[in-house]
């Protein structure tokens, strides 16, 4: 038992990040060394329950893979209580997209409990894109792999009337 | 001096006078220098004679004591020589002394006039002028204006007489003689302008060039970032290597013409001493020349030269000095659009009712950004303009803040015209707040108060013992204005992570109590944010030399940088068993480093998240070489300080490629425990220990509330502990002073520290500590995040309807419902006008751009 604590204790944080960061189809094809310096950039954060990670308009800029508890992305229309979009549990990577360019929010993002983040801002992103120039286009590639996968999930479930909707991966 | 000096210059304005960039070169060596230049000139006669004295004495030497062996005479006109050529050397110093002094005041005044002439020049000469090129037109090209100015009138003066002296004194020796050297000079006259001319040319050549060259390279600096994301190296480089080829080709044309000139002279004046030889050799045969006055020629020849030299280096001087100074003066010569001075009885406080009537805009080509506008807004009044990129939303307001003149059409500000207001009154009655507000380097008040100073009453500054910042608006307006804008947190949060003076007891006495009630009130609320010093536990963000001594030197020599190569400390590091613990360290972090970083083009982007710092990683390559054959004790003590220098600095929260082991962390925390004893034996009192009755020098506010560190800078933390702390410090009535401390935080150059949000929020602060009775807003929250938007909108609606009138340019359509009247502009119209609901019932081109195109 103690045995393991030590031997947990003994695996650098940035190792234990870039054994994750491998894990994601959006980093997985990186070069190594990439994923090494971002593995050293990434920070680990807690939020509270209720906190706010961004909120509709805003820049969110930063991605964030859960490490544990609840994320939910939430649309809160004029004075309606708001609606739960998605739940983002242990192991689930959000926010590509923001890593890639600015672009406001449209949703709002909060911590449903005590969760923990590994996170990584667009700049840091950015920094070592500048340095990599060839992950661009892998990262492009992996955020257009999702958004494809993403709307051939969801024409099966859209009734007739939401089909109308679809059609993102056209534009 | 420069009260008077700014006096002088208003005078000046007012009399509507020339613009600075229309006077000739000659008004600079004159205007305000009469004094001078007459002093000047009366030494000038006083050096001409001692001149000339010499050749006399020359003559009569030779002629008089030698030829008569007259020892007495030859005493007598010995020491007469030594004064005159001592004399000489003396008048020559004050000549110089007073050259320089004219030409330095001279220089003065024009730098300020232009200077003062370009602040005030159209907006649209600076769109297409570069900053470097105003800078080297007034320290380069004008310094050589300065430098004839001072020489205009002496060196002329000087040298003309000298030469009319020697030409009359050898007339009166020997007219025929005299007539046939002189005969040289007339012909130089004409060969040297014609030569002069052509290096004029290659002159004013050069001058452009230079521009030009002066206006790519600031034109590449500025665009470094889009140069090197692009690659766009060889563009640049091509461009520039044109523009410096030609400039080299000119200049070597120019040296040549003008070394030309100076060997045609030199050729010319040298014929001199041939002509006395032949023709006054041949005069002192037949008896009709005395050998003196023969010997008084050859000097004189020699003395002619001076003059004359100096008279044709002079001449180029001017040559050069106008045609630089024309071309510079010519560049700036545009009539600023609006007069600065206001005639103070006009000066008032406007109603703030706003009409525009068939306003037009043309720019100098002829197309029309604005076409026949025309609205009017009651005082109080908000107007939102919204519309496609182009459509002229920007030059509108602009009309109205008087920063362009307009071509056709009225718009009248409390129904005056604008363009017949001052500007300063202009200034008083509106303010603007721009899409990328400038900050400008200096603190947060100063930038604050910017838009402020100029509209306040000047403050006296005959009374010694008066507050200069006696006009300064109180610090709660100050706040409230802080607050009111979104910055106030921000500056808070400036304060509290500055230091305080050693002597500001009362202050440390406060925070000292604060920091009780912080641990008490919020101690476990924000353990998670905030790592609090214990004197048992190990500290994460932390490095490793602050967890051994916890606490900070007295001593410069023990700073936490220069510990690694301090002898004391090292002996205190081998003694407790450290050395070779940290070496391991030291050595494991260079390893992953170079792991990490070794193959990157620029490391020095990643510095923040290495323990190694930007510009040691060759070092780090080297010593991990040596390392292959040595152990790190046998490293040269450089190497071994640089190994030490990494383990002392590891932080384990932040340097997270390599693990805080369970061994080392317990070594630390008993080399901790042991400091303070050796510290007492070896170097005592030189440590003052953390505890917390204690201030700590040299951590921030902050962290002496805190006792501890934060963890973590991300915005969710940081938002918890400004709540907490500022929920304090109003609690413990200190929180004027910590914003006052935090007012005075230096903003960086062109205040690049801080956030684009804080320089917008600065920006807009600084328009409302004027509380001017319109405001105009040209996209003015697009740099703010959704909280700091919705506060400024909140701030438009519940405070400013009906007192203030807003005109704001809006690019987020979600925010202009609260609006009076919207505004649809498109093509330099306005296509569309009402209310917010008239507009989207009547489904134009406003609903079009909310809800998009069905």
């Amino acid at each position: 038992m103690s045995s393991f604590t030590e031997e947990n204790e003994q695996i650098p944080e940035m190792q234990k990040n870039l054994e994750l960061l491998k894990g994601l189809p959006f980093f997985a094809p990186f070069p190594v060394q990439a994923l090494k310096i971002l593995a050293l950039l990434a920070t680990r954060t807690k939020f509270m329950p209720g906190d706010l990670l961004y909120e509709k308009g805003d820049d969110p800029h930063r991605a964030y893979l859960v490490l544990h508890g609840i994320l939910a992305l939430t649309a809160k229309e004029n004075n309606n209580s708001p609606v739960t979009l998605r739940i983002f549990r242990e192991g689930e990577f959000l926010g590509s997209l923001a890593l890639l360019g600015r672009m406001p929010a449209l949703f709002n993002l909060t911590a449903e409990m005590e969760t923990s983040v590994l996170t990584l801002s667009r700049d840091q992103f950015s920094k070592v894109l500048s340095q990599f120039p060839e992950a661009l286009t892998l990262s492009l590639t992996a955020a257009l792999k999702e958004i494809n996968r993403w709307e051939k999930a969801n024409i099966p479930e859209a009734e007739p009337c939401c089909l109308a909707r679809l059609g993102v991966t056209a534009l | 001096m420069v009260a008077k000096h700014e006096q002088k210059q208003q005078k000046e304005a007012d009399k509507t006078t020339p613009l600075v960039t229309q006077r000739s070169l000659f008004y600079w060596a004159f205007n305000g220098n009469l004094k001078p230049q007459i002093i000047l000139l009366f030494v000038i006669i006083l050096i001409v004679f001692s001149r000339v004295l010499p050749l006399e004495m020359q003559k009569r030497i030779v002629n008089e004591s030698i030829a008569l062996r007259d020892v007495h005479t030859l005493i007598l006109y010995c020491v007469i020589y030594l004064i005159a050529v001592t004399t000489t050397s003396l008048l020559k110093l004050a000549i110089n002394y007073l050259q320089a002094l004219i030409g330095e005041r001279s220089m003065l005044t024009m730098r300020q006039g232009l200077y003062h002439h370009i602040l005030n020049m159209p907006l649209g000469f600076f769109r297409t002028t570069q900053p470097g090129m105003v800078v080297s037109s007034l320290m380069t090209e004008l310094s050589a204006a300065g430098t004839f100015a001072g020489q205009a009138f002496a060196v002329p003066v000087t040298n003309v007489l000298t030469l009319l002296a020697f030409a009359g004194y050898l007339l009166s020796l020997h007219a025929k003689l005299a007539m046939a050297t002189l005969l040289i000079y007339p012909v130089a006259v004409f060969i040297v302008p014609l030569l002069q001319k052509r290096a004029n040319i290659a002159n004013k050549t050069r001058v452009d060039l230079s521009r030009e060259t002066s206006n790519q390279i600031a034109e590449s600096i500025s665009g470094i970032h889009e140069v090197q994301v692009h690659g766009a190296y060889g563009q640049e480089s091509r461009k520039f290597d044109i523009l410096v080829e030609k400039l080299k080709k000119t200049r070597i044309q120019w040296s040549l013409y003008k070394f030309g000139i100076k060997t045609t002279n030199n050729y010319f004046v040298s014929l001199g001493p041939f002509v006395v030889f032949i023709f006054g050799g041949y005069l002192v045969m037949h008896g009709e020349l005395e050998l003196g006055a023969m010997v008084a020629f050859l000097s004189a020849q020699e003395k002619l030269y001076d003059p004359w030299k100096e008279l044709i280096t002079f001449y180029q001087t001017y040559q050069d000095a106008s045609i630089r100074y024309s071309r510079t003066m010519e560049y700036f010569d545009i009539t600023p659009e609006f007069p600065m001075i206001p005639p103070p009885e006009h000066s008032h406080k406007l109603a703030n009712g706003i009409e525009v009537k068939d306003l037009v805009f043309e720019t100098s080509d002829g197309h029309k950004l604005l076409n026949g506008i025309t609205f009017s807004l009651t005082g109080g009044e908000h107007l939102a303009i919204v519309g496609f990129s182009g459509s002229g939303k920007s030059t509108l307001v602009q009309c109205i803040g008087k920063m362009y003149q307009y071509t056709r059409g009225s718009i009248t500000i409390g129904g005056e015209e604008v363009s017949s207001l001052s500007k300063a009154e202009l200034n008083k009655n509106v303010g603007y707040i721009s899409q990328n507000p400038f900050i400008f380097t200096g603190t947060i008040k100063e930038n604050l108060l910017y838009a402020l100073k100029p509209i306040l009453p000047e403050p006296t500054t005959d009374n010694e013992n008066s507050n200069v910042n006696g006009d300064e608006p109180e610090l709660d307006r100050m706040i409230l204005v802080l607050q009111q804008a979104g910055l106030f947190v921000d500056v808070m949060r400036f304060g509290l992570d500055s230091f305080i003076g050693q002597d500001d007891s009362k202050m440390i006495k406060t925070i000292i109590r604060i920091r009780r009630t912080f641990r008490e009130d919020f101690g476990d609320r924000m353990r998670d944010y905030v790592e609090f010093f214990d004197k048992h536990s190990y500290h994460m963000n932390s490095s490793v030399s602050e967890n051994i001594i916890f606490g900070t030197a007295n001593d410069k020599k023990f700073g936490h940088h220069l510990l690694p190569e301090n002898p004391k400390f090292r002996i205190f590091l081998t003694e407790s068993g450290l050395l070779q613990p940290l070496f391991n360290l030291g050595v494991e972090l260079a390893e992953q480093v170079f792991d990490i970083l070794g193959g990157v083009e620029t490391p020095d982007i990643f510095f923040e998240n290495s323990p190694v710092p930007a510009d040691r990683l060759e070092d780090c390559k080297r010593v991990l070489n040596h390392l292959k054959k040595k152990q790190p004790s046998a490293l040269v003590p450089k190497e071994q300080s640089f190994l030490l220098s990494l383990a002392l600095n590891f932080t384990p929260a932040i340097h997270t490629m390599t693990p805080l082991r369970e061994n080392f962390r317990a070594i630390i925390l008993s080399a901790r425990d042991k400091f303070p004893h050796w510290c007492d034996r070896t170097v005592p009192g030189l440590f003052l220990f953390y505890d917390e009755n204690n201030y700590i020098h040299g951590q921030s506010i902050l962290n002496n509330i805190f006792f501890g560190k934060t963890k973590s800078d991300l915005t969710h933390a940081q938002e918890k502990i400004n709540q907490a702390i500022i929920h304090l410090l109003i609690e413990e009535e200190c929180m004027e002073q910590i914003a006052a401390i935090g007012m005075n935080f230096q903003v960086g150059s062109t205040g690049d520290r801080l956030s684009g949000g804080q320089r917008q929020k600065l920006a807009i602060a600084r328009v409302l500590i004027k509380q001017p009775a319109v405001i105009i807003m040209d996209e003015a929250t697009s740099a703010l995040d959704n909280k700091s938007q919705t506060r400024i909108q909140r701030l438009i609606e519940t405070r400013w309807k009906q007192k203030r009138t807003v005109i704001a340019v809006i690019h987020r359509l979600d925010t202009i419902s609260t609006f009076d009247k919207i505004a649809v502009m498109k093509t330099g119209k306005i296509v569309e006008w009402g209310t917010y609901s008239e507009l989207i019932d009547k489904k134009g081109i406003l609903h079009e751009l909310i809800y998009g195109r069905k």
